[in-house]
């Protein structure tokens, strides 16, 4: 999002099919100062700003006012600072470097983000298990963040016909992906083939914690 | 001079190897010109006075939420996710629809050379004109920051450093739109350019004189003159002609090209522009006919102009009725769930109301124009219409915000319920919209009076001929 | 009227007609008769007419043709230059020139420059606007754009002739033939106008002046801002104050019990140099106490938690420290050179300036408060009593001391950050033994380095003693 770019025509939130944006309906940061014609002098502002027992702003994004669009910026003041401190090394972003809100937050670990171009990554490995889906991925809207299915680890002989047709396309699917991964990866996603049965339509119902964002 | 043709004959009867008449009474050229310009010219009835400050009050009401809306946010509409547009894009949708029947009954009819426009395209543009005033105020005001609208033109910014996004339906919006506002103000202001110097002429007052002199251009009926304008009123309807079919297929664009559910389809330029038509259509006689009789202008609007339009009404009314069943047939043969779930939720989800409203509205009530006596009575013809007006503005209604507020995933669902901005700011579209006609009755030509009387001069010339051929025969 | 107004110029004769029949054979005969420079004035198009007088088609179809082709060219051009060259923006799958997205703006171009053309140039060939035109000197004319319709004939026709063409035009079965004049009606725009023009000017400067004196005034109101949130940022800068918080800052410290990246430098006891779990076992609550404080990050109440533990020491004249507070006896930071060359730095900056470079209490501040003899001075310790000595005087007790303060020495620990401390102690026990070292603990192979420093440092002592004594002697003389 570039934020100071937007007018607001709030068309890309109707598109958006995963509906993740969210709309600055009304200027929420008032209270802190980013006033709008009268309210902007700066006595108002000192007036606002006594109202407000706590900062809330995050000083490392820019400062939204009323009329855009916001949207999860996958923690970009985290990410930038990331590839600085890389780049001041002259390596590649690793895993760890990047840590975001939502993964530092997450009491179950059910998040990992990273760089998805870094086949090495534990997202990428991730991305590239059979396991991996991206939600409406029908769409062809290539999200990046991506969910791992749930694990039944049904007993093979108990599974359906449907589920082991589905489970070779599934693999079919992956194994065009030209990753290029490692022996040792195609052993371990061996493994999880065993167990994982992939069934998007559950997914909605399912408990969020059992699940993976891979992001 | 003139050839009497009997006060009350009933020119909607269809005589094999005869025009109808389309004007009636024993009327002469002067006569045109006294019952339009009297319009304008005598003063004000008690029923203008009222209903302008009617309209006047509601406009001033659109303008002072206007400002309370730039001044507070758009959240004081109803709009919360998922449904991002809402009543705006209804309202925006359903003006520029009526925005169509004036310059299509101008420019299509004309090029097709059906005599009778003359006595109702001039109203008709004039009204076109306001619904896409009206139609503009909605999206210039729904943008989030309202103050940086102007960023959609191309023009060189030194603070952007970048340029409009050429690829987007929005950006086409606003040219079609535009392009389609200023093309409709030239082409009505040119086809009112003679009558303005009717008017200049018959001005007694120096300043009314000035004025209408300076708006006619010093217009003189030169017949050097008249060639080149018709040549030029000929091009700007064959230019007009595609742009109103453009228009509302653009418009339908910023729908057909997006990902929702229900929005996504190749069908809606044609069902657009269909509707489109219908509605303006719908809203032209919504006027003309109380019009007609609070103007005297039954001569020159006459009954088989009204039953005319009541069959363009049917036939559009009918197609609109088969794109609603082809969504649903292509939503089955199409296979897609998001899809057919779309649409099983249009009618039978928590907007079943919206939508069986506007199925009877547009598809039902229009089936009694098959009725000759249906399609004559100027009373059940307005009732027709203002429930085909209801019933497609439903239309967009349906469209918008049941596809909006169901698409793919569950978890973001709601449903909308509109606040008192948003009924207020369409109850002030029409105040809008009626302010501008009602001004427009009073102070401009509301009939093309140079084209009513030259087709009263054909009239003549084949009454002439008949009866000579008559005359030869005997 | 003709004959009365003989001097005025005559621009042609016009006869009107009332209908249009009547009109089209008077047409056919004037052109028949030879004249060009004719034309007709009717209410409405009279079809025919043009055949009639002999007019020629009109060029603005082309016109027309380039205005939209000009539309088609402008509109492409831009599309591509603006989204293909100079902007490239990847969006929505298309390539960044994607015809087939922009020709709905290239349409709609064509079909507005085009109705350009048809409108402006109609205007262009027509000669309009024209508002002064001798016809409309008659006052009959009026009803040419009404019911009457009129052929006038120009008297630059070569073959004008006024008797010839009146008498012509009254044969063709016209009611009213007469000359047209040129209108001498006073040409001035009426006053009211330009009042009006002139009062509708100056208001709507207004708005603008207003800005612009709002923009530049030298009042102590407020400026007009036309862009506020240009103007005043909402963001605040270093140093400034804010009403949001009790002490005005703006610039926060650190959320109470955070510690900064890279801060982590061990346990509590490193952060203190008192072993706090044998505190928690010999005074629980004070232990807490120290340990609340902390947590709050409150320097003050951590200054004032280890006064008070240092304050017990001295009221009970216990032989040991370690009885009264369980100070961390050994230097918790690995003591390599690094560490001292480290607590050297920090030592000259921060200590030396009283303590002096060697640690003998002589500092050049010191030095000047002795010179100036202020009598609150209090003199800094020198660092080789033996009861600053690691024994008496535990490794943690002194880094306690460089945090906190003692007596009028303030504490350090907002300067200095908790290694350098440690490093400035590993450095001060350096120093105190520096002072008392013996030659055993010379490494052998600088043994005779260091001895004959030694010496020659002993000698250039004795060498400036004597010298002293025979200045002395010399000033007892005098």
């Amino acid at each position: 999002m570039a934020y100071n770019r937007c007018i607001g025509t709030r068309y890309c939130a109707n598109n958006c099919p995963v509906k993740v944006r969210r709309f600055n309906y009304f200027n929420y940061n008032a209270e802190v100062g980013v006033g709008y014609g009268v309210e902007a002098f700066p006595s108002a502002i000192e007036k606002a700003n006594r109202k407000l027992q706590a900062l809330v702003l995050n000083p490392e994004v820019t400062v939204r006012g009323r009329g855009v669009m916001e949207k999860c910026t996958y923690c970009v003041q985290r990410v930038e600072k990331a590839k600085i401190h890389a780049r001041k090394e002259g390596r590649k972003i690793e895993d760890g470097d990047v840590i975001t809100a939502c993964q530092a937050a997450c009491s179950t670990n059910a998040i990992d983000f990273g760089n998805i171009s870094d086949e090495e990554s534990v997202v990428a490995k991730k991305h590239a298990d059979t396991r991996a889906y991206g939600m409406l991925e029908q769409l062809n809207i290539k999200p990046r963040t991506m969910y791992l299915a749930r694990v039944r680890n049904p007993h093979p002989r108990l599974k359906t016909t449907q589920q082991i047709e589905d489970l070779a396309t599934i693999e079919a699917h992956h194994g065009h992906g030209g990753h290029g991964e490692g022996d040792g990866h195609d052993e371990h996603a061996a493994d999880a083939h065993g167990e994982a049965a992939h069934n998007d339509s559950a997914h909605s119902d399912e408990h969020h914690g059992e699940e993976q964002h891979a992001e | 001079m003139s050839l009497a043709i009997p006060n009350g004959l009933d020119n909607t009867v269809e005589r094999p190897g005869e025009r109808a008449p389309l004007v009636l009474g024993n009327t002469n050229y002067h006569d045109i010109t006294e019952s339009v310009c009297q319009v304008a010219e005598r003063k004000p009835s008690a029923g203008w006075v009222g209903g302008f400050l009617v309209a006047f009050a509601l406009l001033q009401m659109l303008g002072l939420l206007i400002v309370y809306l730039i001044y507070t946010g758009v959240g004081v509409w109803g709009n919360r996710a998922p449904i991002f547009w809402g009543w705006p894009i209804v309202n925006f949708v359903f003006w520029v629809g009526i925005g169509h029947a004036g310059t299509l009954i101008s420019a299509i009819l004309y090029l097709f050379r059906q005599e009778w426009r003359t006595s109702i395209n001039r109203a008709a543009e004039a009204m076109t004109i306001f619904a896409v005033a009206c139609a503009g105020t909605f999206p210039g005001i729904h943008v989030g920051r309202a103050w940086l609208a102007f960023w959609l033109a191309p023009y060189p910014s030194l603070n952007l450093w970048m340029w409009p996004q050429f690829r987007s339906p929005l950006l086409w919006d606003v040219f079609a739109v535009s392009t389609y506002g200023t093309v409709s103000l030239l082409f009505w202001y040119m086809g009112m350019v003679p009558d303005l110097a009717t008017f200049r002429d018959r001005s007694k007052n120096k300043y009314r004189r000035m004025i209408y002199g300076l708006l006619c251009l010093g217009w003189s009926g030169s017949s050097r003159h008249w060639m080149r304008y018709e040549k030029a009123y000929a091009i700007l309807a064959a230019l007009a002609a595609p742009l109103v079919l453009s228009v509302h297929t653009i418009v339908s664009f910023d729908f057909a090209v997006s990902q929702v559910p229900g929005w996504h389809t190749t069908i809606f330029p044609p069902y657009f522009v269909a509707g489109a038509i219908f509605s303006g259509f719908a809203m032209v006689l919504t006027l003309m006919i109380p019009a007609r009789s609070m103007l005297n202008l039954e001569k020159l609007i006459t009954i088989r102009h009204l039953e005319n339009m009541c069959k363009i009404i049917l036939a559009t009314g009918s197609l609109v009725g088969l794109a609603y069943g082809t969504e649903f047939f292509i939503a089955w043969y199409g296979q897609v769930p998001a899809e057919q779930f779309a649409f099983i939720n249009r009618a039978f989800g928590p907007y079943w109301w919206a939508y069986w409203t506007m199925v009877s509205c547009n598809v039902i009530s229009p089936q009694l124009f098959w009725f000759k006596k249906c399609r004559t009575t100027p009373w059940i013809i307005v009732v027709v219409c203002i429930f085909v007006n209801i019933g497609m503005w439903f239309e967009r209604f349906v469209i918008t915000i049941t596809s909006l507020s169901r698409d793919y995933l569950p978890s973001a669902w709601a449903y909308f319920s509109p606040t008192w901005v948003d009924w207020g700011m369409l109850i002030g579209s029409f105040g809008l919209f009626f302010t501008l006609f009602l001004l427009f009755c009073r102070t401009l030509p509301v009939i093309n009076m140079a084209e009513v009387k030259s087709s009263l001069a054909k009239q003549h010339h084949m009454a002439h001929a008949a009866a000579e051929h008559g005359e030869a025969e005997h | 009227m003709s004959d009365t107004n003989s001097e005025k110029i005559v621009h042609g004769m016009m006869a009107e007609f009332t209908t249009v029949d009547t009109l089209l054979s008077a047409c056919r005969r004037i052109r028949d008769a030879g004249y060009t420079k004719t034309d007709a004035y009717t209410p409405f198009p009279v079809h025919g007419i043009d055949k009639a007088l002999g007019i020629k088609p009109t060029i603005l179809p082309w016109i027309c043709f380039f205005a939209g082709l000009t539309g088609t060219c402008i509109a492409l051009t831009m599309e591509i230059w603006m989204n293909g060259v100079d902007y490239k923006y990847i969006i929505s799958g298309k390539p960044f020139i994607s015809l087939p997205a922009f020709i709905p703006v290239a349409f709609e171009l064509t079909i507005l420059l085009a109705s350009f053309g048809a409108f402006f140039g109609m205007w262009a060939l027509n000669g309009l606007p024209r508002f002064s035109n001798p016809m409309f000197t008659d006052p009959r004319f009026d009803r040419a754009t009404d019911d009457r319709f009129f052929l006038y004939i120009d008297a630059k026709d070569e073959r004008y002739d006024a008797a010839g063409v009146r008498s012509l035009l009254t044969d063709t079965g016209s009611d009213y033939v007469s000359e047209v004049l040129e209108d001498n009606t006073p040409k001035e725009i009426p006053r009211p106008i330009f009042v009006i023009w002139g009062v509708a000017v100056a208001a709507s400067v207004i708005p603008l002046l207003c800005v612009l004196l709002m923009r530049v005034t030298n009042s102590s109101q407020p400026r007009f801002h036309i862009f506020m949130d240009m103007d005043f940022s909402p963001a605040k800068d270093a140093q400034q104050v804010t009403s949001l918080f009790a002490d005005n800052r703006a610039m926060r410290p650190d959320v109470p019990g955070t510690v900064a990246r890279g801060q982590l430098i061990g346990s509590l006891d490193v952060m203190t140099g008192i072993d706090v779990d044998s505190l928690q076992a010999m005074n629980a609550p004070q232990a807490q106490r120290l340990v609340a404080a902390f947590m709050q990050d409150d320097q003050a109440a951590i200054a004032d938690e280890v006064t008070d533990v240092a304050k017990a020491e001295d009221d009970k004249e216990t032989p040991s420290v370690m009885d009264t507070t369980p100070w961390v006896t050994e230097n918790p930071m690995t003591v390599d050179s690094e560490l001292m060359a480290r607590g050297q730095q920090q030592f000259g900056i921060y200590c030396s300036v009283c303590h002096g470079m060697d640690g003998k209490g002589n500092g050049l501040v010191n030095q000047r408060a002795q010179e100036k003899g202020f009598d609150t001075w209090v003199p800094p310790s020198n660092m080789h009593q033996d009861t600053l000595y690691s024994d008496k005087y535990p490794d943690g007790k002194l880094f306690s001391t460089i945090s906190n303060g003692i007596r009028k020495m303030p504490g350090y620990a907002g300067q200095i950050k908790v290694e350098d401390r440690w490093a400035i102690v590993a450095y001060v026990r350096a120093l105190q033994k520096s002072q008392n070292a013996t030659m055993d603990l010379i490494p052998e192979g600088r043994k005779e380095e260091v001895k004959s420093a030694v010496d020659a440092a002993q000698k250039e002592l004795q060498r400036q003693a004597d010298e002293a004594a025979k200045a002395a002697a010399a000033r007892e003389q005098k």
